[in-house]
């Protein structure tokens, strides 16, 4: 056993210092660098990089300087002087001649222009270069080591203009006497010159700089979390005379089985409670979003554009692996075991590992905060853009890594369901039998565990590219389409992993509250189960306007058309259950009708998408926005949301206050349709997703978005204060206070250590009919 | 009461306008999409409220026969051929709606070849700039006067076919003209193209917009050009 031990850990030593040892890392440092194509341009000069025989790597010996201005009025034309010293025609002074220098400048804002002939702008490009190379250019700009020209300021002056020079110093004579390989030869360097506008505040670059939006939060929140802690702390130290361990030591008491359970029911409530922290982290952000798209704003004015960038990346993936799914899980955890009568699922400890990767991923996806901003490449994370080097560092480095470990981590825990599900169902509770939550969760983990894996390969891969400088998605012969081909294999089945849940959610609700038994049992599995097929081959509509094969399209938009078929069948089930049964209209059935609305009209939208020609029209603006909201919200939160009305009884023993939940109800539906309904008109426009700014004839309706996005969250709080408020004073709720049928009521509320005191046995309605005939 | 007025008018010429159908279709596309969205969504949402008018429990209502009990899997509820009608009918319209698609998906994705076009315009993407070139040797005409140069600004003959080679220098980057309803993306080492025929917006000597709509980076929605149609006086 000793051995086993002492081997594993040299091993696991062996690797890691084998990880450590091999610098793959230092072949591309920095990357790949998307915005230069060959080292033709990245070495500044094409036509003779000989002489150090290292044309990859820059030569410091090369000096360039450029002489600007200290800082720039907007829409003002400076003329800016370059001018390289040192290199090989220092070691070989010539006084002029031929190819002495060479330069390209590239500048991130305004415009350049040449002043004279011995600077060129290629057509159809942004930067300069020297003249001298190409045919019928009268100047002779590779003669010189210094050139002026023109650079026309933008028509903000809030922002910091980013010159990047590539400059050659080069021998003329020794390249001609020796044949080309030269004695001093060409040396190459590259610089950056920062020339800030008159009002531009240059962020995080000092110590002493103003902090950015999303950082005010998070130090603000730490400020507010810590004052609260020494309240909280010191008032029992006072107040109870406490000593300071003692304290402690009872708060440890109270957290220890928390961190340490495996119980399904406990780590349940933490899945659920920490989607729904993320939920709210994520919705700040969401609302940092509206703020800075309440007018036309210019970079920095509330969010730089590369803080807005990274709040859209953090939303997006908070959203969907760290509220949406978490709460899935958690509503998973604590029900499925009780649904079906097994005492615990069917790996425990698994299970705990699989929560634990929850917390810890997010804390690495938000890490990128503290580093100098985080991943900003979109949820959807598109290749060649997250490959390169223009996206954050190493920002971007932790949003992989904190992917891949949601990854694993959504991986085992669908292992661990369908072990349970397939393995542990109580006597009575065949496949059929089983209620349409715990279906639905079936289906939602046999896509997890065929689609995740496909994302973790091409997050991998991503990795391998920012770190080790392979070129799977952006060399010269790598395919930028791969990634998303790879993405959306996954990430459509993700979309589904998301509603399914809700479907089952819905089917329990609409079904309890009708009082009567679910229109059409058998067709609503077939639906999910159709829905789940369907989902695998539907992905391509996501590309629509890549250029990808004609007839894929065509398949996928076909196949895209047919999902709108058993989503019909569910939602007509629900309204059929309804019809003929004694509608209760409490909060959960309120947030489940309301969530059949918003649903529908996301269906609807969904269907307008599917069709290539309006797709192509309205891809990537804030149509595609409104429906994946009206989706995402409308329907999975909104029907979790209906969940926690529902189940809450069952884990707490008391009931929620139902006046404010119909106030949460009124105030949410309307806020949420106010909000995001002129997301659609605002699409149609032509106003695309993901944008900083936009024309400014959309402001009145960006404001009116604002305004209701803004109100949306504040009527969240309700509900929060609902949550608390209800585990202090709610009424007792008795084992089965909606008169659900399905196993967890027949349990106690909260249920017992090990769920059921004895396993219990469904029964079935048509054969205790004839046992009583 | 202009907020009102913009929630209901959807402000787009490609989509919208020619409400009845242009020579792409995509007009009438969008009048039965928009037909059929408000179709299911008021039978949905009056069929919900048809429910909750006649079927509220009320205080001393009987239980219904078959009502849930705790531990006791419910009476099957269904009828097979209510069923399969909801199942056939949506599979009819979305046939329909894919049928009805066909037209202006074939119309678009028939795109000239670059002689056939009466323009073809080479679009280079970069970050964060349009790159524009006449391509096939066309030679500008007098009356184009309105660009400076060949970044971030096209002119285009009116009532004429135009081609688009799109690609990009760095990273993908989509190439969007709103009020014409044509998106392609720009994709580093990849040629893609798209066409356009000028004949459906009005030559005026205000540009229509050029958008960025594949993120690309720090200045993603700085990446906007301007294209202007503009008469040209056939010889």
């Amino acid at each position: 056993m000793n051995r086993i031990k002492v081997l594993g850990i040299g091993i696991l030593l062996s690797i890691i210092f084998a990880v450590t040892a091999v610098p793959t890392g230092e072949t591309n440092p920095g990357g790949i660098d998307p915005g230069i194509s060959t080292l033709v341009e990245a070495n500044g000069c094409s036509c003779h990089n000989i002489g150090d025989g290292d044309m990859n790597n820059p030569n410091s010996a090369v000096v360039l300087n450029l002489t600007m201005p200290d800082n720039f009025t907007a829409g003002e034309t400076y003329t800016l002087i370059l001018n390289i010293s040192g290199g090989p025609n220092d070691i070989a002074p010539m006084e002029n001649g031929p190819n002495m220098g060479g330069f390209m400048l590239k500048v991130s804002t305004g415009t350049l222009m040449p002043i004279d002939d011995n600077v060129w702008k290629p057509e159809g490009s942004s930067y300069l270069t020297h003249t001298g190379g190409e045919e019928g250019q009268s100047g002779d700009g590779n003669n010189l080591r210094e050139w002026s020209f023109n650079w026309t300021a933008p028509e903000s002056d809030s922002v910091v203009a980013e010159f990047m020079v590539y400059g050659n110093s080069v021998n003329g004579n020794a390249y001609e006497d020796s044949g080309g390989a030269g004695n001093s030869g060409d040396y190459w360097n590259s610089g950056v010159f920062l020339l800030a506008g008159q009002n531009a505040q240059i962020a995080d670059g000092s110590d002493y700089g103003e902090l950015s939006g999303p950082k005010k939060i998070v130090y603000g929140f730490g400020i507010v979390f810590i004052t609260l802690a020494v309240v909280v702390v010191g008032y029992r130290m006072v107040d109870q005379d406490e000593s300071f361990e003692e304290v402690m030591k009872s708060y440890w008491k109270w957290i220890y089985p928390w961190l340490t359970t495996t119980d399904h029911k406990y780590i349940g409530t933490l899945y659920i409670v920490t989607g729904f922290a993320w939920f709210f982290i994520g919705g700040i952000l969401g609302l940092l979003i509206r703020w800075q798209l309440f007018e036309p704003r210019v970079d920095g004015d509330f969010l730089t554009y590369q803080e807005y960038n990274s709040t859209f990346t953090m939303h997006g993936t908070t959203m969907i692996f760290m509220a949406a799914m978490p709460i899935i899980f958690g509503f998973a955890n604590y029900l499925i075991p009780l649904q079906i009568g097994a005492r615990d699922l069917a790996f425990p400890r698994l299970n705990s590992f699989g929560y634990w990767l929850l917390p810890t991923g997010g804390i690495v996806l938000y890490m990128g905060y503290f580093t100098g901003g985080a991943g900003d490449v979109g949820w959807t994370g598109y290749a060649p853009y997250s490959s390169g080097a223009s996206a954050t560092r190493p920002g971007t480095d932790f949003w992989v890594a904190g992917q891949l470990m949601l990854g694993a981590s959504s991986t085992l825990t669908a292992v661990n369901f369908l072990v349970t599900m397939l393995r542990m169902r109580a006597p009575g509770v065949s496949l059929m039998k089983m209620p349409l939550f715990s279906w639905s969760i079936l289906v939602t983990v046999f896509l997890l565990l065929l689609s995740i894996p496909v994302f973790t390969v091409a997050l991998i891969l991503l990795m391998a590219d920012r770190t080790f400088g392979s070129l799977y998605f952006s060399g010269p012969d790598s395919d930028p389409i791969l990634w998303q081909h790879l993405f959306w294999y996954f990430g459509h089945p993700e979309v589904y992993i998301v509603i399914l849940p809700a479907f089952g959610v819905l089917s329990e609700i609409i079904s309890t509250f009708s009082r009567r038994p679910i229109f059409g049992y058998t067709s609503m599995v077939y639906a999910m189960a159709t829905i789940g097929v369907i989902s695998f081959v539907v992905y391509g509509h996501h590309m629509f306007t890549t250029g990808a094969d004609p007839l894929f399209r065509f398949i996928v938009m076909l196949t895209t058309m047919l999902v709108a078929v058993p989503t019909g069948i569910k939602i007509f089930n629900w309204l059929a259950t309804m019809t003929g049964g004694s509608v209760v209209l409490n909060t959960p059935m309120m947030f489940s009708l309301g969530t059949i609305i918003t649903f529908t009209i996301g269906g609807i939208t969904g269907i307008i998408l599917a069709s290539i020609p309006l797709d192509i029209a309205f891809h990537d603006t804030y149509f595609v926005v409104a429906h994946f909201h009206y989706v995402l919200i409308g329907g999975t939160m909104f029907s979790f949301i209906a969940g926690v009305y529902y189940w809450y009884p069952k884990m707490t023993g008391k009931m929620m206050n139902e006046k404010l939940g119909i106030i949460h109800f009124a105030t949410t539906f309307i806020t949420f349709n106010a909000a995001f309904y002129p997301m659609h008109n605002v699409g149609i426009s032509g106003m695309p997703r993901r944008y900083a700014t936009y024309d400014a004839s959309l402001t009145e309706l960006n404001q009116f978005i604002s305004v209701f996005a803004i109100l949306f969250g504040l009527a969240q709080l309700i509900f929060v204060y609902n949550v608390f408020y209800s585990y202090r004073n709610g009424k007792e709720a008795g084992d089965n206070p909606w008169n659900g049928w399905s196993l967890e009521w027949a349990t106690s509320s909260p249920p017992p250590e090990n769920s059921f005191i004895e396993i219990p046995t469904l029964l079935d309605a048509e054969e205790e009919a004839e046992k009583s005939e | 009461m202009s907020i009102i007025s913009d929630l209901i008018y959807f402000e787009n010429p490609a989509i919208w306008d020619n409400f009845g159908g242009t020579s792409s279709g995509i007009g009438g596309l969008t009048w039965q999409m928009f037909i059929w969205s408000v179709i299911v969504g008021l039978l949905v949402v009056s069929w919900l409220i048809y429910n909750l008018i006649f079927f509220r429990h009320k205080e001393g209502d009987p239980e219904p026969k078959d009502a849930l009990k705790a531990g006791v899997f419910p009476h099957e509820r269904g009828d097979v051929k209510i069923e399969l009608a909801w199942t056939i009918a949506p599979l009819i319209l979305v046939s329909w709606l894919t049928f009805i698609s066909l037209a202006p998906l074939n119309y678009m994705w028939d795109i000239p070849d670059t002689e056939d076009a009466d323009v073809t315009v080479d679009v280079t993407a970069g970050s964060w700039y349009w790159g524009f070139e006449y391509a096939n040797g066309y030679e500008k005409p007098e009356e184009f006067t309105k660009c400076s140069g060949s970044i971030n600004c096209i002119e285009v003959p009116a009532n004429s076919v135009i081609r688009f080679n799109i690609t990009s220098q760095d990273v993908l980057h989509a190439f969007y003209l709103p009020d014409m309803g044509i998106k392609q993306d720009a994709v580093p080492g990849l040629n893609t193209a798209t066409w356009v025929d000028t004949s459906m917006v009005s030559a005026r000597d205000e540009p229509y917009r050029i958008y960025c709509t594949e993120y690309c980076g720090n200045s993603h929605s700085q990446m906007l050009a301007e294209i202007y149609v503009t008469e040209v006086s056939s010889e």
